[in-house]
């Protein structure tokens, strides 16, 4: 999202308050953001591992199974290092970009993202109800710093009592 | 002729059979709309549950959801960005930018509109040309869906978020995900070091709920001070000067949607997607940039997965060949209900067919109806405050991942895509191709690999392929067009530019 | 907090009420996993024959497909279940050919039959616009050359066995093509983008007798009601005797070691639904034929269709480990 409104802002600098750039024409940012090379790396490794582990496949032949991950992992290691060394070009982050950490992590992020990981490990040992009206409860509680305690207890149990209701007793499905 | 007629009027005749076509598509637009739960899913189940009923019921029943389903997919993915089925894909793309402009309303009006009229041409087309399309369809090979799945491909320049390499990059990395799992063909194990859940595979919902629902959840949450779009709700029908503006846009899209959802194996997603890029690539003037709340961008894919619907019966009526999932279950249904689908069906059980037709015109109608109903009511969900809406919506994906093979693995997955989408989207790659890759990455590895095999693993029969068939030349002819439609030259000609 | 928890605590009351019953095995819903996917042959066969079964268990089954790894992952869920009966698996004969084919080390010596409900017989098909008019005429062009493309569903599946018979009978070589499944690969060879593929009859029948494709044999001892006028393959080649009868299959399955009464009460009620006018009619519309074995007898023909196939796809090269390692006698010639 904010990407795009970057470019919007941009393209409205240019072309005046109807901007008619479309998201296929590329605007460049002069400075990366934090973290951009880590990306790139990261993916050309995602490619180098594909690679390496087609290797061990059946291959031989133009159509074995070890061709399309191949072409897919070479792909993803030659677009990699072309986005690795377009960062590189640009200029370093700028002085008032936010460290690395915040930049991916600004405050709620980070609190979803904790809940998120304890719904995970929950939601096997405790029944799908348990944990899922206490990821909503306390979502919301958060989320709404403390206020409408009691709204959010409420909104909680309702949206889950109507999504036990179809996906259990309509769609018949066993929940965990 | 006029014991066709007399075959389309048998729901009309019967009160019942009418009432369960509307009660269909109402059900079919909350499935639809669910994400994670499909209309394949519902039909399933309704095979049990009419089990005991008169076909004709059953039929009328799994008609209304059918149309009702398809028409649902597009309504989340507008409101909350999460497809709620894959043939939605592209209708996210400008649906949801529109919505959060606080168009909501006009959106899925637009939507409702044009997808009523696609289902018709859908239906015509099954009515006059249901023989002559299936033959053609089956001389499609398997090089043709090969080309079909580049052409998929191509759309990543359309939804690669800014910059076609990273654009480039997810849409592999998708197709390298879709690699995962038991190679259908040989039996190999790709990729799932031992793991039983990774050699079933990954599948391309799971993907497509976390990659656009939790990861657009989490970046919602990076603004403090989140305000939910108030919605504009005085104009939610379309005038005709709009309707009929668009009109040519949507006949096409219909038409290419009913060819492709009357390919085997090819439904309303891959027909939407095609449909999404021809949009773009053809619009002069859309009525906002591409990506950014076009409505060219939601009629063409809308029109496109409607219009596939009446393709997906046109194989299955004539020679008992599914056009899709859906279709395939409903073949089954007829074998439980002592039928015998096949190329006789038609000459054995005539009445069959237009009662079908009959049945899906009644639910097109409905779908107007109901549809536009439920637009206010929809459009409202989306002013409730995101502090409460987006918890909402994470546990939605959540259940909605599970449900479809009922497997807490999928939720793990779905929630590894979440984040994975999310950084992605902070660097500016779109979450779009990497699902089209992985949803067209089988598609382009099987098909690619019986083509070799067809032409014995030589490199020249096979490349003579491409040339010799006329479909197949047709085919790569397009792609090298749009291609080249894609460069300055041609674009400054044009005056697209 | 005192509010949220007496709120969440009634939530989880109320489900939990919900979902009790009281009574004898069934006492709550059995799950039924499917090993294929939906509008599949095992997955109509499954919701043919499940309205009828909860009519005479007097419990419900919930049906779910689990698709992936040719069934052997919903082979693995049955086998990791409790073993109570409440996990029935509905499958085909896949988990046959898993230990050879190296998908997983589980097979049907895993799990307790329940019935061997339907049977079906593989018919060899091909594009009418070919030359091959008898199952003669395409042995010896096989023969020939090397050029004829047989569609099948992929190393170890029906097709594929198929075509290793004909491999060791008569030292054919085909070029294989894998498709998706039956239906896909009978759709390519009725639009000419294969020549042969051995299909089962509940996929071809319809196709045949619409002239769609041309059956040249069933591989079978006789011929099949459906389709009177098509020879049996060992009409032409006697020698085919000794790998039949062999075919595709559809079963109902539980966990080894489940309680034997369990495992009784659930034989009968298959066996009960099986014999219902309305099964037996769609066993004859879908181009089968009523097996119904339970027990010894089920076991039996697991047994021996196990090591058919398993030696077949050995000797024909595409196994990756060989059946006597697990025991798997061979087919006595």
């Amino acid at each position: 999202m904010e990407e795009s409104k970057e470019i919007l802002a941009e393209g409205n600098a240019a072309e005046g308050a109807a901007s008619l750039k479309d998201l296929s024409t590329f605007v460049p940012e002069a400075h990366r953001k934090p973290g951009e090379l880590g990306i790139a790396a990261i993916t050309f490794l995602i490619g180098a591992l594909g690679y390496y582990f087609a290797l061990d496949m059946t291959s031989g032949e133009y159509s074995s199974p070890s061709v399309f991950p191949k072409l897919a992992s070479t792909v993803i290691m030659l677009c990699s290092a072309v986005n690795f060394f377009r960062a590189v070009k640009r200029e370093k982050p700028e002085a008032t970009a936010p460290s690395l950490a915040r930049f991916l992590f600004p405050g709620d992020v980070v609190v979803v993202l904790c809940f998120l990981v304890v719904y995970c490990i929950a939601l096997p040992k405790l029944h799908f109800v348990v944990s899922s009206f206490a990821f909503l409860a306390l979502g919301m509680i958060y989320l709404q710093r403390g206020k409408h305690i009691v709204r959010a207890l409420l909104v909680s149990a309702a949206s889950l009592a109507v999504l036990v209701a179809v996906f259990r007793y309509l769609f018949l499905v066993i929940l965990p | 002729m006029a014991q066709n007629l007399q075959y389309f009027l048998i729901p009309f005749l019967q009160p019942e059979m009418m009432l369960l076509i509307w009660v269909g598509v109402f059900a079919g637009i909350w499935v639809g709309a669910i994400p994670g739960l499909s209309v394949t899913m519902a039909a399933s189940l309704l095979i049990s549950f009419t089990f005991s009923w008169d076909i004709n019921s059953a039929l009328a029943l799994i008609c209304g959801v059918f149309v009702g389903g398809v028409y649902g997919g597009a309504i989340t993915a507008i409101l909350i960005n999460i497809p709620g089925a894959p043939a939605a894909i592209a209708t996210a793309m400008d649906g949801y930018p529109l919505a959060q402009m606080g168009e909501a309303g006009k959106a899925i009006g637009l939507c409702t509109t044009v997808s009523v009229f696609a289902s018709f041409v859908g239906i015509v087309v099954l009515a006059v040309a249901a023989p002559v399309i299936a033959n053609f369809s089956l001389k499609f090979a398997p090089r043709d869906f090969f080309l079909l799945a580049v052409m998929g491909l191509l759309l990543i320049g359309s939804i690669g978020g800014g910059d076609p390499i990273k654009g480039i990059t997810a849409g592999a990395v998708g197709v390298l995900l879709s690699m995962v799992g038991m190679d259908p063909s040989t039996g190999e194990l790709r990729y799932t070091f031992g793991n039983l859940y990774l050699m079933a595979g990954i599948s391309f919902v799971t993907a497509m709920i976390g990659l656009f629902g939790v990861s657009e959840a989490l970046t919602q949450f990076r603004s403090s001070g989140m305000k939910s779009p108030k919605q504009n709700l005085d104009r939610i029908i379309p005038s005709w000067a709009t309707f009929l503006k668009y009109l040519p846009l949507s006949l096409r899209s219909a038409l290419l949607g009913v060819f492709i959802g009357a390919l085997p194996g090819t439904g309303g997603d891959v027909a939407a997607l095609l449909a999404y890029d021809q949009a773009k690539r053809s619009t002069k003037h859309p009525s906002r940039p591409f990506g950014k709340g076009a409505l060219e961008g939601i009629i063409a894919p809308e029109t496109a997965n409607k219009g596939a619907i009446g393709g997906a019966f046109i194989p299955m009526l004539t020679l008992g060949i599914p056009g899709d999932a859906v279709t395939a279950i409903i073949i089954g249904a007829l074998f439980i209900h002592g039928l015998k689908p096949g190329p006789m069906l038609m000459i054995e059980t005539p009445h069959l067919f237009w009662m079908i037709v009959s049945c899906l015109s009644i639910a097109s109608v409905a779908l107007m109806v109901l549809g536009l109903i439920s637009v206010k009511p929809f459009a409202k969900i989306i002013e409730i405050p995101k502090e409460i809406v987006m918890p909402v919506v994470i546990i939605l994906s959540v259940i909605g991942t599970y449900a479809i093979q009922n497997s807490v693995v999928d939720i793990f997955y779905m929630i590894g895509f979440g984040i994975i989408g999310y950084f992605l989207r902070l660097y500016g790659y779109a979450t779009g191709p990497m699902v089209l890759g992985l949803i067209l990455g089988p598609m382009l590895d099987a098909n690619y690999r019986r083509t070799m095999q067809g032409a014995e693993n030589q490199i020249l029969p096979f490349l003579q392929g491409f040339v010799t068939s006329p479909i197949s030349l047709f085919l790569t002819l397009s792609i090298v067009f749009l291609l080249f439609s894609q460069t300055a030259t041609y674009r400054r000609w044009r005056g697209l530019e | 907090m005192k509010r949220s928890c007496v709120l969440f605590l009634s939530v989880l009351l109320m489900l939990s009420a919900a979902s009790m019953g009281f009574a004898a095995y069934p006492e709550k819903t059995i799950q039924g996993y499917i090993m294929w996917g939906a509008g599949g042959g095992t997955d109509n066969f499954a919701r043919a024959i499940t309205p009828l079964v909860e009519k005479h268990l007097g419990g419900s089954i919930v049906l779910q497909n689990k698709v992936g790894a040719s069934g052997a992952l919903a082979t693995t869920l049955v086998v990791n279940s409790a073993g109570d009966g409440y996990s029935l698996l509905y499958g085909a004969e896949n988990p046959a050919n898993y230990r050879v084919l190296g998908l997983s080390p589980l097979s049907f010596h895993d799990l307790e039959p329940i019935t061997v409900a339907v049977e079906g017989a593989v018919v060899i098909c091909v594009n009418p616009e070919t030359p091959y008019k008898t199952m003669k005429d395409l042995v010896e062009a096989a023969k020939e050359s090397k050029k004829i493309r047989m569609a099948t569903s992929g190393v170890g599946g029906l097709p594929y066995v198929a075509g290793a018979m004909m491999k060791n009978i008569h030292g054919t070589d085909f070029n294989y093509i894998q498709f998706d499944g039956d239906g896909p690969g009978a759709t390519a060879v009725m639009g000419g983008h294969a020549d042969v593929m051995p299909l089962a009859l509940s996929t071809s029948v319809e196709y045949i007798r619409a002239g769609r494709l041309r059956g040249l044999a069933v591989l079978a001892t006789k011929r099949v009601p459906q389709l009177p006028d098509l020879p049996c393959i060992t009409e032409v080649y006697p020698e085919y005797a000794q790998y039949l009868p062999w075919g595709p299959f559809y079963g109902v399955f539980v966990k080894k070691g489940t309680p034997a009464d369990v495992v009784a009460k659930l034989s009968d009620a298959f066996t009960k639904a099986m014999a219902e006018p309305r099964f037996e009619e769609y066993v004859r519309n879908s181009g089968g034929f009523k097996n119904g074995s339970t027990g010894a007898e089920a076991v039996k023909f697991l047994e021996k269709f196990e090591s058919t196939a398993s030696w077949l796809i050995f000797n024909a090269g595409g196994a990756k480990k060989s059946p006597a390692e697990f025991g798997i006698p061979e087919p006595r010639k």
